[in-house]
């Protein structure tokens, strides 16, 4: 390696990425679940995943097959 | 495909499966809450309990992730000599764990677990602390946001034991 070069760090990417989903930890959500026991907090996860399954059939439904492929 | 976790873990309660909540689902419980697809356990070994599970599974309409038979009666001995091995069923993906690399045993795990109400069953939730160092065995670069999470609920104050809000 020529002196000054930077090294190259083939997990940039996924250090990339990991960082944004670090970015996205919300305290205040956080501190809004201190008092949900683990039942309530299973509910909220179940209603979670069925939004997002909604949301996936939506995009499949509305978007063009092209897309939806990718 | 269904998923109903809250229904799966009271089944494995009432069938007297003898296992600790890991995974997604355990980070939940813990409070730290991002999207999952499947139920993860870890089952103590012995004969007595592949038995429960077996049972369970059957009455689940269980079935090896990816076969394409449908669904029949499931033996003891298919969890034999496994480290892991993951179900379809009516109520959503269970993942069966018997041994997870570089983690203590069942027993040690079970020790340190949470007993926690679900849907009126109890069930054991692996703790916090044991659930980071899960996490961190696994070295998946997705979970290091759960991580994050827990590391940080637990900064807030949030309680060693999921049911003690």
């Amino acid at each position: 390696m020529q002196s000054g070069q930077a090294p190259v760090d083939h997990d940039d990417e996924s250090r990339g990425n990991t960082q944004s989903a670090l970015d996205s930890v919300d305290e205040a959500q956080l501190r809004s679940r201190l008092l949900w026991t683990a039942n309530e907090c299973l509910k909220h996860l179940e209603e979670f995943t069925h939004d997002m399954e909604a949301l996936r059939q939506e995009f499949h439904r509305s978007s063009p097959p092209d897309i939806v492929a990718q | 495909m269904e998923f109903r976790p809250r229904q799966l873990l009271a089944a494995l309660a009432s069938y007297g499966v003898d296992c600790l909540v890991i995974g997604g689902i355990a980070a939940a419980m813990h409070k730290a809450i991002r999207e999952t697809i499947d139920v993860d356990i870890l089952c103590e070994p012995s004969e007595a309990n592949l038995e429960r599970i077996a049972v369970l599974l059957t009455s689940l309409g269980a079935r090896v992730k990816g076969a394409q038979r449908p669904a029949r009666r499931v033996g003891a001995e298919l969890l034999h000599g496994v480290t892991l091995m993951t179900f379809e069923t009516e109520l959503g993906e269970l993942d069966v764990f018997f041994e997870v690399p570089g983690m203590p045993s069942y027993s040690e795990l079970s020790q340190r677990a949470h007993r926690v109400a679900i849907n009126g069953s109890f069930v054991k939730v692996v703790s916090r602390a044991d659930l980071i160092a899960l996490k961190r065995a696994g070295g998946r670069d997705k979970d290091r946001v759960i991580i994050e999470e827990l590391l940080k609920l637990g900064e807030l104050g949030a309680p060693e034991d999921p049911d003690a809000a």
